[in-house]
């Protein structure tokens, strides 16, 4: 019996190709991890000039909370620090001085948490992170 | 420098829905072993915490008291679970920009800090942190210590902070 070893040969090679291809492929869904996200948050039309943002997974979708602190109505989350794709709350806070308050003998400034509960303790912002897209969020919140 | 140290925490009131807002630890109360309805291998009691810096911030009046074990502030002995170990969101303790700064926004040292602290503790809360690699050390009630990865599902985290939450732990930690 003649074995064509070309043959065998060509058939490991293809082989190794594939392997290396899904090795590729895996890397590809790895990077499909953790996910950077940017975007805008205006109060009343303006920039909020400070602020926290936190985007927390919903039911449903992997991983850890992510967050940011706003600065002059922009934020953003490294992919380091990023989130999984998938559902998430967001919660926005952000403090302002409003009197003064003592504390064991001592006059603060009281800064006092401002925006409405709507879109923090009992928010109802949400966001759709998506992989390998950009995640851009704008968010217009107003006082009233 | 920033070190380890170790941070047991208290409740939280701020952890929302999915997680039972009831750590191991709590202010003025006692903790029993029968309150551990989740049993003490489900629960964790203490986490690595990295340290704040106390002199390097060019202010006798900004300090970060985080993992200052003597000071009774969250984010000093205690720590809550809202935010998944290493979060990117921030830490919120006593911020007073103008006067007195004790959590510091320093990514570089691995403290991430918010803005929203204020003075009052009704919304501060404190991640577990460390420097090592993708995760933090955890202890759990029976005594053994796990690795728990910056990606830990939230709800995962929730479920092994709270002491009687009534939730099997379904996720990988």
């Amino acid at each position: 019996m003649v074995i064509n070893r070309s043959c065998i040969f060509r058939r490991w090679r293809t082989m190794s190709r594939c392997a290396v291809l899904g090795v590729l492929l895996l890397c590809g869904c790895g990077s499909g991890g953790r996910q950077s996200i940017d975007g805008t948050v205006t109060l009343d039309g303006q920039p909020l000039e400070k602020g926290s943002i936190t985007f927390i997974p919903q039911a449903g979708t992997q991983g850890p909370t992510a967050g940011a602190e706003i600065v002059d109505g922009n934020y953003t989350i490294s992919t380091a620090g990023g989130t999984f794709a998938g559902k998430f709350r967001v919660e926005i806070t952000a403090a302002r001085v409003s009197g003064t308050i003592e504390i064991e003998g001592k006059i603060y400034d009281k800064h006092e948490q401002f925006l409405p509960d709507r879109y923090n303790t009992a928010s109802q912002l949400e966001a759709e992170v998506t992989a390998g897209e950009p995640n851009h969020f704008e968010f217009a919140l107003n006082l009233d | 420098m920033a070190r380890n140290a170790i941070g047991q925490y208290e409740l939280s009131q701020i952890v929302p829905n999915g997680g039972d807002n009831d750590g191991a630890f709590r202010i003025d109360g006692a903790r029993r072993l029968r309150h551990f309805d989740d049993g003490t291998a489900k629960t964790i009691i203490g986490r690595a915490v990295i340290a704040g810096l106390d002199d390097d911030y060019g202010s006798d009046f900004i300090w970060d008291s985080r993992g200052a074990y003597a000071w009774v502030h969250v984010g000093s002995f205690c720590y809550t679970y809202k935010n998944t170990p290493n979060s990117s969101a921030g830490d919120a303790t006593w911020n007073n920009p103008g006067q007195e700064v004790e959590c510091v926004d320093d990514p570089a040292h691995g403290l991430k800090c918010s803005f929203a602290g204020g003075i009052l503790p009704d919304r501060w809360h404190a991640s577990s942190r460390s420097h090592h690699p993708r995760g933090v050390n955890a202890a759990f009630g029976d005594g053994h210590v796990a690795f728990i990865r910056n990606e830990v599902d939230q709800i995962t985290w929730w479920r092994l902070s709270d002491i009687a939450g009534g939730h099997t732990i379904d996720g990988d930690y």
